[in-house]
């Protein structure tokens, strides 16, 4: 087993692909912290209403992923997708020059499908933070650094390590999107795992084909 | 110069205004209860006192000092919240530290505070537990401690105990009140609770509508009402208008309103005898209701409905009184309550 680890840590392909995935990852990861920890926090501050109805919709919105989510940005960013016309209409070379196939694009469907997932994980640990709490601590003599430093970020630390580790699993274990966009043109290293799947699916198929047609031929054989 | 004195103030959330030229005043160590119906602007007030809330008009001073502009977190006054207000990262030990830790109060102090307080709600066995391990009554005892051991000049209360239990409700409403002796800590407890106020405070202020309607003493707010909205709130009174009143009872008034209080109504299905003042004939039983150590009767004559509360003794079982059944009520003179506004 250990012998498989070394011919794939050894790989220069697959060690790329590695890299390449870790990198992307990471970076739509942090981005996605980023603007899912602001919008979680002011989700938080909302009416009870509105909050019941947005999380309803990121919900629905988080499950949005695959082929589906990929072919959408197909054709709103592809080579002859709506925005990318609109650019080239609007004389916007920089912005048509845009490829959604290249890790750019990658990055961006990431990003957006992973943005709802995180507000959904972080808000809930921002509502046992809420209005009353902060009250009870500048009653009780706390200026707003003291807040946060004793109690609102240990209160969010489990949840923001959680959220990081989550966003960033579900990045690199993205198949379906990943494969939909990059193909296998890409050094991905889920879509490489991908191939050789099916690469030892076709011939464990093939094999049981065989040894199907093998039996047949014997028992045809024994009857003649 | 009472310890408390709130003058004037005035708030207003857009186009609604919730408090209106709202005055109190409450003496040093007194435990005060500002009580009303939802909306009534209670809780703005209390908040406004903690400068959790600003004021549009008027002036707060506590202790002479006039603390309307002050921060919240220099103005030294305790609040214990409705919700459960505990700092999830904290155990019990260390949401009670909290205040103490913050004014960089010596270690063995906040040790010794912490325990005394501690033992004060009675939660020291509950110590170094955090607060998913602990009741509704428990977190609120916890923010109670931690509220005191600062030794606020005023402690404000937000219905702290209008989530509990009926029996854990009175428990509590049995500690503040003697946490409330020891310590000494002028307070300010709000509630809708008309019972819970009569309990537990030295004065009573009923506010509706941003206003204060009435202040007085338990006994004088429950036995002289002087509108009708106190009689209905506090005192479940039966107020009957003036033309309602003269038709039904045959006598003049020269007031608005009558209040009459349930249980002082005497209920027969014999004939009343012409020495009777105050009496209503062939009123219709509608409805029973059994409330614990209570029946409550609820009759009707024509446009008049009045509630008749009877202590529930058998004795009314006895004389078979029964839904639809026809009664005479009987009214003592000096129980009816003449109000003017």
């Amino acid at each position: 087993m250990l012998e498989n680890y070394k011919t794939a840590l050894m790989n220069m392909y697959y060690l790329k692909a590695i890299g390449s995935s870790i990198r992307a990852s990471l970076i739509s990861s942090l981005i996605v912290f980023v603007i899912a920890l602001v919008c979680a926090y002011y989700i938080s501050k909302l009416d009870e209403k509105i909050q019941d109805s947005i999380i309803t919709i990121l919900n629905m919105r988080s499950n949005y992923i695959g082929v589906p989510l990929a072919f959408k940005y197909i054709l709103l960013l592809g080579n002859t997708g709506m925005f990318i016309l609109l650019f080239k209409y609007f004389g916007l070379n920089e912005l048509s020059n845009f490829n959604i196939y290249l890790w750019i694009g990658l990055i961006i469907t990431y990003v957006c499908f992973q943005i709802p997932l995180a507000i959904i994980t972080l808000y809930s640990p921002f509502l046992s933070i809420n209005k009353e709490v902060r009250q009870a601590a500048m009653l009780l003599g706390a200026n707003s650094f003291q807040f946060w430093a004793k109690i609102g970020i240990p209160v969010l630390f489990p949840s923001i390590v959680g959220t990081l580790s989550i966003l960033f699993v579900s990045a690199i274990g993205s198949y379906a999107t990943a494969y939909a966009l990059a193909g296998r043109s890409k050094g991905i290293v889920i879509v490489r795992i991908g191939s050789l799947v099916v690469i030892l699916g076709v011939a464990m198929v093939s094999m049981m084909i065989n040894e199907k047609l093998s039996k047949y031929k014997s028992t045809k054989i024994r009857v003649e | 110069m009472s310890y408390l004195v709130i003058k004037d103030v005035e708030k207003s959330f857009g186009d609604l205004k919730v408090l209106k030229k709202t005055s109190l005043s409450i003496e040093k160590g007194q435990l005060v209860t500002l009580i009303g119906p939802s909306g009534s602007g209670k809780s703005t007030l209390l908040k406004s006192i903690a400068g959790l809330e600003s004021i549009d008009h008027g002036s707060i001073i506590v202790d002479g000092e006039n603390i309307t502009n002050k921060e919240t977190r220099n103005r030294n006054v305790g609040m214990v919240f409705q919700k459960y207000v505990l700092f999830p990262n904290m155990n019990v030990y260390d949401n009670i530290a909290f205040g103490l830790k913050l004014r960089k109060t010596n270690k063995n102090d906040i040790d010794k505070k912490v325990r005394e307080a501690l033992g004060l709600v009675e939660l020291k066995d509950k110590m170094y537990s955090y607060t998913n391990e602990l009741s509704g009554g428990q977190m609120q005892r916890v923010a109670l401690a931690r509220s005191i051991i600062l030794q606020p000049k005023i402690l404000l209360f937000d219905e702290p105990l209008s989530v509990l239990d009926r029996e854990i409700r009175r428990n509590l409403q049995m500690q503040i009140k003697k946490i409330h002796r020891e310590l000494d800590i002028t307070s300010l407890f709000v509630t809708h609770n008309q019972e819970e106020a009569m309990i537990i405070s030295d004065k009573v202020y009923v506010m509706n509508n941003g206003m204060i309607e009435q202040s007085g003493i338990p006994k004088e707010i429950y036995y002289s009402p002087k509108t009708s909205f106190v009689a209905r709130f506090i005192g479940n009174y039966n107020v009957l208008s003036k033309a309602v009143f003269e038709q039904h009872f045959k006598k003049n008034i020269n007031t608005k309103e009558v209040a009459i209080r349930r249980e002082v109504i005497q209920m027969t299905k014999e004939e009343l005898g012409d020495d009777v003042e105050y009496n209503l004939e062939d009123c219709e039983i509608i409805d029973i209701s059994l409330i614990g150590n209570v029946i409550r009767y609820e009759t009707r004559k024509d446009n008049l409905t009045m509630n008749v509360d009877v202590i529930n003794n058998d004795i009314y079982d006895t004389y078979d009184i029964r839904l639809g059944d026809k009664v005479n009520l009987f009214v003592p003179k000096k129980q009816c309550i003449f109000l003017t506004a």
